[in-house]
């Protein structure tokens, strides 16, 4: 195991994914310092790591890794609060499910939708619980396919989507909600 | 699942292009006759296009990548010298203490590098094989290290003792490459690390548990030991003595 090795090896099977895992971690700990952390911090177990990975997908090899080290983070800090599905109330669980039956008019809100202001989405995509932003950000941002986005989470596929359709639905509801 | 419930998460996976022809043909129909159905994909595609437009990638900041390089690769590269330091300040606190069993150890000294160790154990545990060389044979698994380590790591067959050899690797300790033994009793692996002290330390042995690991640490005077695993903490310190009395 020569350092040098390992160094290309980095450089080839890490290196190129570092804009995902700086832009994944900033959705996972919503803070631009600790985001930052959590990548060098990540790298180093990626480093430490790898002369053992043996996969193809470098990608989503690093992603599991940052957020491992973000939800490490997270706990640490207890800066945020992990909510699951669980704990979503009645209501606000139907809501979610029920989605877009709701309201049978469909222009209007269709506009409201398009003209989405980043910001307020991005308050939006932030108030989500951590299981349903995770994986709304890793496909609708940054473009995995379920099962990668299964395998970095560690959820079977099936769950992987319906908590991207809850996510989905949930900012929608919201969207037309409060017209933004 | 309720089967209307289904069709919403199908609608999604079809946007999505993660259907299979004959499913995406069969929502495709579905959507088509359903209005409801149609008004969920009309919304589902205008917010992946806000999604996808509203948050445009940034640039990886170039202080982070200074960063990470050094953090990355520059301790990594001077790893010569500190082999030294690693000698004298970490392990060595386990040859340190006293007495002769279940010592309590020392946190500041040892935590650290005892989760390396653990770390190591647990991620070898998890690949398909924990070891690099595979082999019972310990003239094989010695001559496996020269070349990649800077140190020939004392081997020892103790089939006769019913801790069966199956392999080597590398792990790394703070940032230094360290040889490991893997050795098997029943269905427990046993990681045996290995590296180099000064030689004035002691030589009695240390035991410690962590995240359900039992860690042993001792040192005949060149060289320090350190045993994880996760096989009962009595069981782990005969091996110790088998190997020290061996070697």
């Amino acid at each position: 195991m020569s350092p040098n090795d390992d160094r290309r090896r980095f450089e080839t099977v890490v290196a190129p994914y570092l804009t995902d895992a700086h832009a994944f971690a900033r959705w996972l700990v919503r803070n631009r310092a600790d985001a930052e952390d959590v990548v060098q911090e990540a790298c180093i177990r990626a480093f430490r790591a790898i002369d053992r990975f043996s996969g193809s997908n470098g990608r989503a090899w690093l992603l599991t890794i940052v957020r491992n080290t973000a939800f490490t983070r997270l706990k640490e800090k207890r800066a945020v609060t992990l909510i699951s599905i669980d704990e979503l109330n009645e209501g606000e669980r139907l809501a979610v499910d029920r989605g877009t039956q709701v309201d049978d008019s469909t222009s209007p809100e269709a506009e409201m939708i398009a003209a989405a202001d980043a910001n307020e989405l991005e308050r939006q995509i932030a108030a989500l619980p951590t299981d349903f932003r995770e994986v709304l950000v890793l496909r609708d941002m940054q473009g995995l396919d379920y099962r990668e986005i299964a395998k970095i989470t560690g959820a079977p596929i099936g769950t992987v989507m319906s908590r991207l359709a809850r996510a989905r639905q949930r900012l929608i509801e919201q969207m037309k909600q409060k017209g933004f | 699942m309720a089967s209307a419930e289904r069709d919403e998460h199908l609608v999604h996976a079809y946007l999505d292009g993660e259907l299979d022809v004959a499913t995406a043909l069969m929502i495709e129909r579905k959507i088509d006759a359903d209005p409801a159905l149609q008004k969920l994909a009309r919304e589902i595609g205008l917010l992946k296009k806000a999604l996808s437009e509203a948050f445009p990638a940034e640039p990886f900041p170039p202080q982070l990548q200074r960063r990470i390089e050094s953090a990355v690769f520059v301790r990594r590269r001077k790893w010569a010298p500190r082999w030294a330091l690693l000698a004298a300040s970490v392990l060595i606190a386990v040859a340190l203490s006293g007495s002769l069993t279940m010592i309590q150890l020392r946190d500041n000294a040892l935590s650290g590098n005892n989760s390396e160790l653990i770390d190591a154990h647990v991620r070898a545990l998890m690949a398909t094989q924990p070891i690099d060389v595979a082999s019972s044979d310990q003239h094989t698994v010695k001559p496996w290290f020269n070349g990649r380590i800077a140190q020939a790591p004392h081997v020892i067959d103790l089939h006769a003792h019913g801790f069966d050899l199956v392999g080597g690797r590398i792990d790394v300790v703070n940032n230094i490459p360290v040889p490991t033994l893997v050795y098997r009793r029943r269905q427990h692996v046993i990681s045996l690390t290995e590296t180099t002290v000064n030689k004035s330390s002691p030589k009695s042995f240390a035991s410690q548990a962590k995240n359900g690991f039992n860690i042993i640490g001792w040192s005949d005077g060149e060289r320090s030991y350190v045993a994880v695993s996760d096989l009962n903490a009595a069981e782990l310190e005969s091996f110790a003595q088998l190997f020290r009395e061996t070697s």
